[in-house]
């Protein structure tokens, strides 16, 4: 089976491509279980840092549930970030309402 | 067979490699919209930066380069000859080079869909439809005759392909 260039195989795999990390990325959220927390917010944590922003997210320490809470943060001079890794266990999504 | 003219590209060099990058843009983004996803972090967030999309690129096509060198290898001992019983181990070696690439998959949510649609694509492809025998036509410059027995060879490729399915299931569980 020579694959070549068809144009349709190669879109097929694309999208497969975007599918399958879409589904990577989801199931990497919920296997994670070291995460980063910020010394001011304990009940936080850092879901990712985007050059001089920090995105965090809410959860329950009792029940390891997101709590659907978010944080973003941006880093200023004045007040410099003081982050510590975690074993927290994986999280488990939100409750739907 | 110096005066058959070589067949057509449909992708330019520069199309495949603009295509590439995108994909790869596309790739690093959609990997982000999943983690955001769990975290109910909103979407508009997930911007995806340049190293997000070298990452995206570079884990995609490590894992499909691994993933092909290995096929290939497998693939270079399936007979060649043209009978039925070397086409019908080409086939069972086909099968198993995707399910092994597929296996990991159906782990993930609606992996089983996945499953279905690289079946799909795998049928459409493969020698028993009308379609692939047009294609075969343009890239060998072959006449295509429609053969009497194309239902047969349908129902054929249906039962194998349902087969495939059964094992596969019986593997996974």
């Amino acid at each position: 089976m020579a694959f070549g260039r068809n144009a349709l195989l190669l879109v097929g795999m694309a999208i497969a491509a975007v599918v399958l990390a879409n589904m990577l990325g989801l199931k990497h959220a919920e296997l994670k279980e070291d995460f980063y927390i910020t010394k001011d917010r304990p009940n936080f944590v850092v879901v990712w840092i985007d050059g001089d922003v920090l995105v965090s997210a809410g959860f329950n320490p009792k029940d390891k549930r997101l709590s659907g809470d978010y944080v973003v943060q941006k880093l200023s001079d004045s007040k410099p970030w003081s982050l510590r890794k975690e074993h927290i266990g994986p999280l488990k999504a939100p409750a739907k309402n | 067979m110096s005066d058959v003219p070589p067949a057509a590209r449909v992708l330019s060099d520069a199309i495949l490699i603009a295509g590439i990058t995108a994909c790869s843009y596309a790739v690093g983004y959609a990997y982000r919209i999943g983690f955001a996803g769990h975290f109910a972090v909103p979407v508009d967030l997930a911007a995806p930066t340049t190293t997000a999309v070298l990452g995206a690129a570079a884990g995609l096509s490590g894992v499909l380069l691994s993933y092909f060198f290995i096929a290939n290898m497998v693939w270079s001992f399936t007979p060649r000859h043209d009978t039925a019983v070397g086409r019908a181990i080409r086939r069972v070696v086909i099968v198993g080079l995707l399910f092994g690439l597929m296996l990991p998959v159906t782990k993930l949510d609606f992996g089983w869909a996945i499953l279905g649609a690289v079946f799909v694509v795998y049928l459409c492809f493969s020698s028993h439809f009308p379609y692939s025998r047009r294609d075969t036509e343009a890239v060998t410059r072959r006449r295509w005759r429609p053969k009497k027995r194309l239902n047969r060879a349908l129902i054929n490729s249906l039962f194998f392909t349902t087969s495939s399915w059964h094992l596969g299931a019986m593997l996974c569980c």
